[in-house]
């Protein structure tokens, strides 16, 4: 592991939760949108987490198999969620269709609140960690002094 | 020649990168907002630790007759690299702020381990020749 | 690994030669089992060369940042240290008790 790995594993948390934390900001601002670049209504994303799979090198298989290994975690992707759109009866609205309903983004405010929270309480637990472990070398470095 | 042993001169020459990735980190965190600006990373590490294996190997099998060990460490290079393949905002940019404060607090703990074990050496051997007497 | 040499290994063996001359006379000194102060401070000399190649090994792991076991390296410097002066304090003994030894009128 290279120089206080720990830090880095902090530092993936970190950008995972603010990656995440943008795509929120992203659902909750366009809640509204009926009408994307590509002309149909706006879909709910999601972020897809996973651990970090290492690099392919013999360091790492070996950690592997020695069970020493620790990971960060990376947004794997951003999926649109696949739940369907939401109809509202709305015959005056410009994009209503032949049956005058308009289709809504799939996007719950309130969840998205609360996904929000989580977020910003998982980033600042990922910036506690990291100063735990700042802390923790810093006072190595007082051995024997 | 006393205090340039090969250790000292690895730790100097450790030192010498550590300084040079925290000029780059904080100019990369002042340029966070540049418009087309690509983060700049400092490379050393491989370069000194294939130059260890290099007067390992050559000095196994002829001794230190044509090399001087010291100088080439101190030749090693240090790298700066652009970043081009970090994803990159609408702006150009690619800078990963959360990434650069954690290099930077990296860099500087590394650098403060450095000179302490340098501090160690030559208080060990300033120690060895005062024979102990203050 | 070689480039990384045990060093200041000439000048300790010049304080090796020393105590050669310094044990011989104590023969009676032998009955309590060979471990007079000949032994103790062959001892002393192998454990300062062993601390400082770890201390060696330490530095060029640091440098080229592949270490994550920060703690153990401080505590191998103490010991490095701890390890040096006791014997420096030890040598300088010795030669207080030989001067000492020596300056008696006979």
């Amino acid at each position: 592991m290279d120089f206080l790995g720990a830090l880095n594993i902090s530092g993936s948390g970190l950008t995972a939760q603010k990656m995440r934390m943008d795509v929120i900001s992203q659902n909750i601002a366009n809640a509204q949108v009926t009408r994307t670049e590509r002309g149909t209504p706006y879909r709910r994303k999601m972020v897809v987490l996973s651990s970090i799979d290492g690099n392919g090198s013999f360091q790492d298989a070996l950690d592997k198999v020695l069970g020493r290994r620790t990971s960060g975690v990376q947004v794997k992707s951003i999926v649109a969620d696949p739940s369907p759109l939401v109809p509202v009866y709305d015959p005056a609205h410009p994009d209503a269709n032949g049956e005058g309903y308009v289709m809504l983004p799939n996007v719950n405010t309130t969840q998205e609140m609360i996904d929000m929270l989580g977020a910003s309480r998982a980033y600042e637990a990922n910036v506690t960690a990291f100063n735990a472990t700042k802390a923790m070398a810093l006072k190595a470095l007082e051995i024997g002094r | 020649m006393i205090g340039n042993s090969i250790a000292s001169a690895l730790i100097q020459k450790a030192l010498d990168g550590t300084w040079q990735r925290q000029k780059a980190i904080a100019g990369n965190i002042a340029n966070h907002e540049t418009p087309g600006y690509k983060a700049v990373k400092v490379s050393f590490e491989e370069a000194l630790k294939n130059e260890v294996k290099r007067l390992n190997t050559t000095s196994m099998s002829s001794g230190f007759e044509n090399i001087d060990p010291l100088t080439s460490i101190h030749n090693s290079k240090i790298r700066f690299v652009t970043d081009q393949f970090g994803s990159e905002r609408a702006d150009g940019n690619n800078v990963n702020l959360e990434s650069e404060n954690i290099e930077m607090a990296k860099t500087q703990i590394q650098y403060q381990y450095l000179t302490r074990a340098m501090t160690d050496f030559y208080s060990r051997l300033r120690y060895a020749i005062s024979e102990g007497k203050r | 690994m070689a480039v990384i040499p045990i060093g200041s290994g000439s000048s300790l063996n010049n304080i090796r030669s020393m105590t050669e001359g310094l044990s011989k006379p104590a023969q009676p000194d032998q009955a309590d089992g060979g471990q007079g102060f000949k032994a103790v401070f062959e001892q002393l000399i192998d454990k300062v060369e062993e601390t400082e190649a770890v201390t060696k090994i330490d530095a060029y792991k640091l440098s080229i940042g592949e270490t994550d076991d920060l703690h153990t390296m401080m505590i191998n410097a103490a010991k490095a240290d701890i390890a040096l002066q006791t014997m420096v304090q030890l040598r300088n003994k010795i030669l207080d008790a030989y001067s000492e030894v020596m300056r008696i009128n006979l």
